[in-house]
């Protein structure tokens, strides 16, 4: 396969898609993340309703249902006081509520110790809701001093109706309660305007928590009350139930966003904050309920919460790298069909290079840039077809002309040749005579003291003689030269 | 031939086992049968406990040949009550108690064990004022315990403390039906923690900080028991003290038998505040002076307990250090 970085270099059509997909991929990342940012505020701004109008129903369903049980009470708290000087009356007083509030658990209604003196220390009617019948008996003890228990002593001290923290009643013999259960309680006064007892209308949490625990506005989401001061009494880990608040972990380890989420339920706020657990970060929105003292909030990791715009961000990032290979493949696909007849101009080119002068350059009716390169290169083609023929016909000429200079030169060498060698030749002939004189002279020279005439004239003819033969051999010479062509000669 | 090796070589794994077995234990295996010992604690099962918890887990009381069994008291039965009534041979009691009960009631007592060496209380004021200067203000104090320190100050200082008993919790507070509480400084104090309450020294009576330092929680017997039952009562001191011992050097190890038995138990609770009372507990068995873990009854305490008790009306005739040892028989 073809190395990639290769082929980019070598095809322009990649070059050229991939700068038009680089500038499609920088506009899709800024208008993508425009989108996105809006959509983010858009999906979080939704899902934020979505869990604050789940809260808000589900508050006030069980608000509802707390204010149903505080007008029970308030108004059977009326028949109380109105009957304070009759204790038996107490005891039907107490079954009556039940019976008229079928959802209620229980209910007590508790006087100060001795408050009847013929009843003893302790009198409290007591009736419980059972599964069948409503059973009712008196109770309180020595080991059930109830004016202690939180359910009398606080509205007692406060003067005022409270909701006492969710609690389980004590082993104590009687009624035997399992439920975890709260309570509303009432003072009850005297014709003075003294606070001489409490009346206590039960509700089991168990309602509280099948009814806080159904809203889900989101699959992994899940709901929690707290009490007052912070107990979990709902939580989908029962561990927690009434074992912690949510302060606790903070006990140890600092942790300022829990201990602000802590203190705004606690202190009765509305909002929402957002928390980090086990590397993921949970929205909780709470609420707190008007009388109790209690807040409700749900809690909704944030996955849940951006599960719609983490599905619209995958399906664009699909979209868009899909449709970006696709544009890529598709510029690749355009540009390439239309620097074809670049590529049969780059072939014809070659052709011609290699000296195919008349290779044809296929005609074009296109009258775009590449028409007009395809009606140039076919021009060029052309002319340097016309200008290669003239250039080989001068060439042949030149070749021809080339071969008589070639045939002259030899002619020249030649003659040349033959005229060295007859030099040559007549240097040779002429050295005997010249020889010959040279020695004569010598002789003459030598002996002209002692030389008779005879001798002397005898030496002489020899001389002329060799001269004589020299001079032929210049005249031969000279005459060869006036020729031109000099003739061999022995 | 070969079976009777084969039969050799397995005894001998056997018994190599079992003395692993005793070694891993702390000891060997003891050669008499174990004594049956009944101790109940002061209250239900806490990091309160923890050195008797460590010592029935890790073998300690075995090994000194008591088989120890541990009992959380409820409120039908006190731990005196057990005791008098022979349904524990031992029983928690703070220093004050044990006083109350023999120098008021007659008790015979005689405390085996000390551990702590320190007050825990603290009054709490929801106004972050010292309650020291509060005075008429309602305080809330546990129906089940004497309160005997908050008392002596309300009488000393006539702070005319409208004392409000409750049953359990720190709600009572919380809900701002009382202006102060009386709390120990190992659980009620870190409940209120836990609430995030928002509490200031300056909030704080630390009765150990203002000449209130005495002794509480120790484990007693009575006189006729200790006195037929010297070797057991000697053997569940000791082993009780190596249980504590422990404690201190192996804290997390401790919290998970600690944790083992508030589960088994269904206290609300969490391990983060058993550790925090772990933590406490371990700091007031440090004697304030000598800043050791000492085990001991201070014989200045059970003076200055008895001189604070008859100044205010609390106690009829001075129990001696001597006869709350068993040395004395009055």
């Amino acid at each position: 396969m073809m190395n990639p970085i290769r082929y980019v270099r070598q095809s322009l059509a990649a070059k050229l898609s991939l700068w038009v997909i680089a500038c499609m991929v920088l506009l899709f990342i800024a208008a993508l993340c425009i989108l996105f940012f809006y959509s983010r505020q858009a999906v979080k701004q939704e899902a934020m309703e979505k869990a604050t109008q789940t809260l808000e129903g589900t508050l006030l369903h069980v608000e509802n249902t707390l204010h149903e049980v505080e007008v029970a009470a308030d108004n059977m708290k009326w028949m109380v006081e109105k009957n304070i000087n009759s204790p038996d009356s107490m005891f039907t007083f107490s079954r009556t509520i039940l019976e008229q509030n079928p959802h209620l658990n229980g209910c007590s209604i508790a006087f100060d110790p001795y408050f009847f003196p013929s009843k003893g220390k302790y009198f409290s009617a007591y009736s419980y809701n059972g599964n069948d019948s409503i059973e009712t008996e008196q109770e309180g003890n020595d080991l059930y001093e109830y004016y202690c228990m939180d359910w009398y002593l606080i509205p007692y001290l406060l003067e005022r109706p409270y909701w006492v923290e969710p609690f389980r009643e004590y082993d104590t013999g009687g009624i035997q309660i399992t439920d975890v259960i709260t309570s509303y309680c009432q003072p009850i006064r005297n014709q003075r305007g003294k606070t001489v007892g409490v009346l206590s209308v039960d509700l089991s949490l168990q309602w509280f928590s099948q009814t806080i625990s159904a809203a889900k506005p989101f699959p992994h989401s899940y709901s929690i009350l707290l009490g007052k001061g912070g107990t979990f009494l709902v939580h989908p880990d029962s561990t927690k139930l009434f074992y912690q608040t949510i302060f606790t972990p903070a006990l140890e380890q600092p942790d300022t966003v829990l201990m602000a989420l802590g203190d705004a339920m606690v202190g009765g706020e509305s909002g929402y904050k957002v928390l980090r657990r086990e590397g993921k970060n949970l929205y909780v929105f709470y609420k707190p309920f008007r009388h109790t003292g209690w807040s409700v909030a749900i809690v909704c990791p944030e996955e849940d919460i951006f599960e719609p715009y983490n599905s619209l961000q995958k399906s664009l990032m699909f979209i868009a790298i899909v449709g970006l290979l696709l544009l890529f493949i598709f510029c690749i696909f355009i540009i390439r069909r239309s620097l074809q007849p670049l590529k049969q101009l780059a072939h014809s080119a070659h052709r011609i290079a290699e000296g195919e002068y008349d290779e044809k350059v296929p005609d074009s009716d296109r009258q775009d840039e590449i028409g007009h390169l395809q009606q140039s290169f076919s021009l060029m083609q052309q002319s340097l077809a016309h200008h290669i023929d003239e250039m080989n016909h001068t060439t042949d000429t030149l070749t021809q002309r080339n071969h008589e200079l070639q045939h002259a030169y030899e002619l020249a060498k030649e003659a040349d040749r033959v005229k060295t060698a007859f030099l040559n030749n007549m240097t040779d002939q002429m050295s005997h005579p010249v020889a010959v004189i040279n020695a004569e002279s010598d002789i003459l020279h030598q002996n002209y003291a002692t030389f008779t005439s005879e001798e002397m004239a005898a030496h002489v003819d020899k001389m002329l003689e060799n001269t004589e033969a020299v001079t032929q051999l210049l005249n031969q010479l000279l005459d060869a030269s006036e020729q031109g062509a000099p003739q061999q000669t022995t | 031939m070969l079976r009777k090796r084969v039969c050799i070589i397995v005894v001998g794994l056997l018994m190599l086992c079992q003395a692993m077995a005793g070694a891993e234990k702390g000891g060997a295996a003891p050669t008499k049968p174990l004594e049956k010992f009944v101790f109940t604690t002061v209250w239900t099962a806490q990091a309160e406990f923890a050195g008797y918890y460590v010592a029935k887990e890790k073998g300690f009381y075995q090994e000194a040949g008591l088989d120890v069994e541990i009992q959380h008291p409820s409120l039908t039965s006190s731990v005196y009550h057990r005791l008098n009534t022979h349904k524990t041979d031992a029983g928690m009691l703070a220093l004050m108690s044990a006083i109350d009960l023999m120098g008021n009631r007659g008790a015979e007592l005689v405390n085996i064990f000390q551990t702590s060496m320190n007050s825990s209380y603290v009054i709490v004021s929801r106004w972050g004022k010292n309650p020291a200067t509060q005075q008429g203000m309602k305080v809330a104090v546990y129906n089940s315990e004497p309160n005997y320190l908050t008392m002596i100050l309300d009488k000393r200082e006539q702070m005319d403390y409208k004392f409000i008993y409750f049953t359990s919790n720190v709600n009572v507070f919380l809900s701002g039906a009382v202006d102060a509480m009386v709390v120990v400084s190992y659980n009620e104090y870190y409940q209120l923690k836990q609430a995030n309450f928002k509490m200031t020294e300056k909030g704080l009576f630390r009765f150990r900080d203002h000449g209130y330092n005495i002794q509480e929680n120790g484990v007693y017997v009575k006189r006729d028991y200790y006195t037929t039952h010297p070797q057991q009562v000697r053997a569940f001191a000791e082993a009780s003290r190596r249980g504590w011992e422990w404690v201190a050097r192996h804290p997390e190890e401790a919290l998970d038998i600690v944790m083992k038995y508030v589960e088994a138990d269904h206290v609300p609770t969490n391990r983060v505040m058993q550790r925090l009372m772990l933590q406490e507990i371990l700091r007031l068995q440090q004697d304030a002076e000598s800043g050791k873990r000492e085990f001991r009854v201070r014989p200045d305490m059970v003076k200055k307990a008895c001189s604070l008790m008859q100044e205010v009306g609390m106690l009829k005739r001075e129990v001696t250090y001597d006869e709350l040892m068993g040395r004395e028989h009055k």
